[in-house]
């Protein structure tokens, strides 16, 4: 009987021991690295984006910008919209970062990854498209480059077709609708109807795919 | 069971019913074969100066041991297929006439809800939308229609006991008739890439008033979106 009790009580032990290792283990910090691997499923091993998967480039984006992005999707701010088919996948994804800190962490790593510049996919006229830049140029910067002051990210990573996809989602309140919700994105979304129709979309990504 | 899981849908006692039958049979019978078994084991244990036998179970008295068991359990699989054939034609095949329709689309990673807005038609202006958050009235009769807009999803309600597969390319129709008020998860309960384990959705179980009030404070947006 004092066998089968001393038995019982080291099984208990044992189990006792088995979750504090397994606690400890989930509490270990996780580095940039290791909480951008879930990206690249999506995003490519390098964060150059994936065009199939509606993934764009995210490898050398401004810590700034992406870390207030994946902010936006956690809290709803971005990718709640019922229409919105790729903000709504990013935005289950972005909540898997279980604190800001690890927000922060991914967003430093994946800034400092190498950034690609994608292949041009689109074939507007770039005289027309350079006439309409004048309007983006003032915070995007004269060549595209991004200015964090107007809180205006870089527009070389990501790719035309997510460009495009961002103009029609800003245009159609998809994104950027609730200035409370996200101020930056509300910024934009006007700005996104000075842009007429597709041709001049299309005219203006096209020109700033020539910038170096 | 509901003192695992609440159950909160017309039919949830139904799917209870028959998993607590067969947790009732196939514990009878594995408890039945685990004291044979043991009793065989102590009865012919090693004892001195006596051989093992080979015993090919050709003989009847030998024979019987398969066979009543396993006609006894044939009855018992004829019963338990009995009642989960009544369970899943109540569930899956029967389709009470609706109080409300709702449209529910699953996408890599979340859901999408198109609940029936004031007019209480669906596909109409007034059409609420929803993410992630499914409104219902409790006591009402809901079908859902359900689609998938990429790859195979399952549209899981635990409470309801309510499972079902969402198939890009086609509309499935079912239906649910909640019993209880408050708010209950969602979850896919079919793979679906590497968000499948976060893609979970909360249904909101009111009462008429509730929903009435809940409609009234989105009243303005002909399509509303609450975040």
């Amino acid at each position: 009987m004092a066998s089968g009790l001393s038995f019982l009580g080291r099984l208990l032990g044992m189990g006792t021991l088995a979750i504090c290792v397994f606690s400890s283990f989930s509490a270990v910090a996780r580095s940039g690295q290791d909480l951008f691997r879930l990206c690249t499923a999506c995003h490519g091993d390098q964060g150059q984006g994936k065009k199939d998967l509606g993934a764009p480039g995210i490898a050398g984006m401004p810590s700034w910008y992406l870390e207030k992005q994946l902010k936006n999707f956690s809290s709803g701010a971005r990718g709640a919209h019922a229409k919105d088919f790729f903000g709504m996948r990013m935005r289950p994804m972005a909540r898997t970062l279980r604190s800001e800190e690890e927000i922060k962490k991914v967003s430093e790593y994946v800034s400092k990854l190498k950034a690609h510049r994608p292949d041009s996919t689109l074939n507007g006229d770039v005289a027309a498209g350079q006439a309409l830049y004048n309007t983006c140029l003032a915070c995007h910067g004269p060549n595209g480059e991004g200015n964090q002051a107007m809180s205006a990210p870089p527009l070389l990573y990501s790719g035309d077709w997510y460009l495009m996809r961002q103009i029609h989602s800003f245009g159609n309140k998809m994104r950027g609708a609730d200035p409370a919700k996200d101020p930056m994105g509300a910024t934009m979304a006007p700005m996104a109807g000075i842009l007429a129709d597709d041709k001049a979309i299309e005219d203006v990504l096209t020109y700033i795919t020539t910038k170096k | 069971m509901e003192a695992l899981l609440l159950r909160a849908s017309s039919y949830a006692a139904d799917v209870d019913g028959v998993i607590h039958l067969i947790t009732l049979l196939a514990g009878f019978w594995f408890i039945v074969a685990e004291v044979v078994l043991f009793y065989f084991i102590f009865k012919f244990r090693k004892k001195n100066n006596e051989k093992a036998q080979y015993i090919t179970g050709e003989k009847k008295e030998e024979m019987k041991w398969i066979h009543w068991p396993h006609n006894l359990i044939i009855v018992c699989d004829i019963v338990l297929v009995f009642f989960a054939i009544k369970a899943w034609y109540h569930i899956k095949q029967e389709l009470p006439d609706p109080d409300f329709t709702v449209k529910i689309t699953g996408q890599q990673w979340a859901w999408r809800m198109q609940h029936p807005g004031p007019d209480k038609q669906l596909d109409t202006a007034d059409d609420i939308e929803l993410v992630d958050e499914l409104r219902v009235v409790v006591g009402k009769t809901y079908h859902y229609k359900l689609e998938s807009l990429d790859v195979m999803h399952s549209f899981s309600v635990p409470v309801f006991r309510l499972k079902q597969d969402a198939i890009p390319g086609r509309t499935i129709t079912g239906w649910f008739k909640p019993t209880r008020t408050g708010a209950f998860d969602i979850q896919c309960a079919e793979m679906c890439g590497i968000g499948h384990g976060i893609m979970g959705a909360r249904i909101i179980i009111e009462t008429e008033e509730e929903h009435q009030k809940w409609m009234e404070s989105l009243s303005g947006n002909s399509v509303a979106q609450a975040l």
